[in-house]
């Protein structure tokens, strides 16, 4: 099982180019993040980031923070970012991602907001490849044939509260 | 039925011994009135159940319809009752839930009233299992369809906001704030919140994806609005009582006041968040909408009793207690009269205090027999009050009774045979008030009748009711 890794790539932004755990992944390639408290930003061309999870702080019940910082929506594309859990960072397969909730936006398309996720459910789906697994913010237009070109939305990186 | 929190769990517990469920009845308002309403409280039904013609939808049309056509000088207007969602609906924070859940109810009632359809609850969209917006929201001409919608009928919103997996996940937090957003310090522009899981994926995303009036807050412009928040409302109910998981014990949560809306008469109504976490034991029922269709928790008393405590609200403030009869039995056919002496001004405090003080009969200690065919009626300054005194007599001032049907509140199982102590309290306070407005009032002594009253085609001859403790309480409602 590979664990989510890092790299450091720009000031105060970790990402590692997602080594593909199959040549038939996506063009969309995820980047895989660390746990710094710094933020992402996700567009069409760059739709999903990945951040490894520390373990320890699922068990014990810590809650998830995402923050949407920014909305740069120049064409007012409805969207999301789905919040989800994959079992490792080499799992591509869409069908191995355990959906943990979303970041809805509603009313405004440019509204920001602090959400909270509770991990442990989908954690417990992914059973004995708990301890591997990482998170993966999605960004997803809800209506796929508008255009969303130029969306750029704002996350901060994961949190951790008890 | 007016919902009204004039006396609280902490005050059963502390004046009143232990909490007995029908007591919860109490809160809104008199036991007896409400045991019909409650047992035959209406269920919210998934419109997917429902054929096109099914009165449940045409009640909805023909409201929607009346809604439409009322003046907008009427508060139940529909775009009036839109504006109250614009003008007030908390979103990213704790109160998001209980005050779509009070919005839903009075709208409901106004459905009903409009309709000329008493039997009308409001049915539910439930988007994990039927995708689309139903078929009876579409079509020139009906008053279901809003043509503002970005979306067609063949469209489906997406498995990661309502899917069955992610809806399950929502459901198995057992963190309230997580599951229902966060705390703030106001409904609007207050500081802290936060999006819960329900709030911010299928709330959220079904709203943004639908478009149109649903994707701002004129949303409820839209009548899949509604059924799409009674969903939402079914889920809490399935995380709540169904399935166990607590509210929020903080007080500022319970003790906010929804002014903003009309009942079905367009009088404007307060009612609080701690109100509203009982509508779903008294005003209405769901057909199941959890995803994995679970059967309802089994609540035993005890854990009943524990489980509402831990989510109970509590600001009553008692100022003066009278002690009216101690370890005293009656006996069906046999009233029980007491008096109480009240100081002149105790009295007309609690009458010219616009319900900030309330008059309260506390039932302490309560022995209930393994076998009771009877309830309780409370009557004020009536001594010849007996089991066939009507309910509508003025002096009436309500009643209580053992809750041992479990029919009455499905998902609740009344455990073991043995005798129990039970605590009510009555609220005297609007008896005292009609009587007193009607110049009823004898002076500030007030006598209070306790009757046992059979219920129908019930043999309860003999049958006994020993009480450890009456008393009379003044107590500052906050």
């Amino acid at each position: 099982m590979t664990r989510c890794s890092v790299q450091l790539v720009a000031p105060l932004i970790f990402v590692v180019v997602f080594v593909c755990g199959s040549p038939s992944a996506s063009p969309l390639k995820p980047r895989v993040q660390s746990e710094t408290p710094s933020q992402t930003t996700l567009t069409q061309q760059s739709p999903e980031a990945v951040f490894p999870l520390d373990y320890a702080r699922i068990k014990r019940g810590d809650v998830l923070l995402l923050q949407l910082v920014a909305v740069d929506n120049p064409q007012h594309a409805t969207f999301t970012v789905n919040v989800m859990l994959v079992p490792s960072a080499t799992v591509i397969d869409s069908s191995q991602r355990v959906p943990v909730g979303s970041m809805g936006v509603y009313p405004d398309q440019e509204n920001h907001g602090l959400y909270t996720f509770d991990l442990a459910p989908a954690i417990r789906q992914l059973k004995g490849q708990a301890r591997d697994a990482c998170l993966v913010i999605q960004l997803k237009p809800l209506h796929p044939s508008s255009g969303w070109n130029r969306l750029r939305v704002t996350v901060t990186n994961p949190q951790w509260k008890q | 039925m007016t919902f009204d929190n004039s006396f609280t769990r902490r005050e059963f517990l502390k004046g009143a011994g232990a909490l007995g469920a029908v007591s919860m009845t109490m809160w809104l308002g008199g036991c007896e009135a409400c045991q019909e309403q409650i047992a035959h409280r209406p269920t919210r039904r998934n419109i997917a159940n429902l054929a096109a013609n099914d009165p449940i939808i045409t009640a909805y049309q023909n409201a929607v319809t009346a809604m439409k056509a009322l003046p907008s000088t009427d508060p139940r207007n529909w775009t009036k009752q839109a504006q109250i969602h614009f003008d007030h609906c908390p979103h990213g924070n704790w109160w998001f839930l209980p005050w779509h859940r009070a919005y839903l109810s009075y709208f409901e009632r106004i459905c009903r009233k409009l309709a000329g359809y008493n039997d009308f609850a409001l049915p539910y969209w439930n988007w994990t299992t039927s995708p689309s917006i139903p078929a009876v929201f579409w079509g020139n001409g009906n008053p279901l369809f809003d043509n503002t919608r970005g979306v067609g009928p063949s469209d489906q919103a997406d498995p990661a906001w309502v899917g069955t997996t992610v809806i399950q996940n929502i459901l198995s937090t057992g963190n309230f704030n997580i599951f229902a957003s966060s705390p703030s310090s106001a409904p609007r522009g207050g500081t802290g919140g936060g999006y819960g899981e329900l709030e911010a994926t299928p709330h959220n995303n079904i709203h943004s994806w639908i478009g149109g009036d649903m994707g701002a807050f004129m949303s409820p412009l839209d009548p899949v609005f509604w059924c799409h928040h009674n969903v939402l409302d079914c889920l809490w109910v399935e995380w709540n009582i169904n399935r166990g998981n607590p509210n929020t014990n903080d007080q500022n949560w319970y003790d906010l006041h929804m002014t903003e809306f009309v009942d079905e008469n367009g009088q404007p109504v307060d009612v609080t968040v701690a109100a509203t976490v009982l509508m779903p034991l008294f005003s209405y029922q769901f057909e199941p909408c959890g995803p994995a269709q679970e059967a309802p928790k089994k609540w035993q008393r005890a854990q009943l009793e524990a489980f509402l405590k831990s989510g109970a609200p509590v600001r009553l403030d008692v100022t003066q207690r009278m002690e009216l009869k101690r370890a005293v039995t009656t006996e069906v056919g046999k009233p029980l009269a007491s008096m109480a002496q009240l100081p002149a001004d105790s009295l007309k405090t609690v009458l010219e205090s616009q319900g900030k003080t309330a008059a309260l009969l506390t039932i302490n200690g309560a022995q209930v027999p393994q076998k009771t065919d009877f309830y309780v009626r409370v009557f004020t300054d009536k001594a010849d009050a007996s089991a066939d005194t009507p309910i509508s007599d003025p002096h009436y001032a309500g009643s209580f009774g053992f809750f041992q049907d479990a029919k009455a509140m499905p998902g609740m199982e009344v455990m073991g045979s043995e005798a129990k102590q039970l605590g009510f309290v009555v609220d005297l306070t609007p008896t005292l008030k009609r009587l007193s407005d009607a110049g009823g009032m004898q002076g500030p002594a007030v006598n209070i009748t306790l009757v046992l009253v059979p219920y129908e085609k019930r043999q309860a001859a003999g049958q006994t009711l020993t009480i450890e403790k009456l008393e009379f309480a003044i107590a500052n409602v906050k």
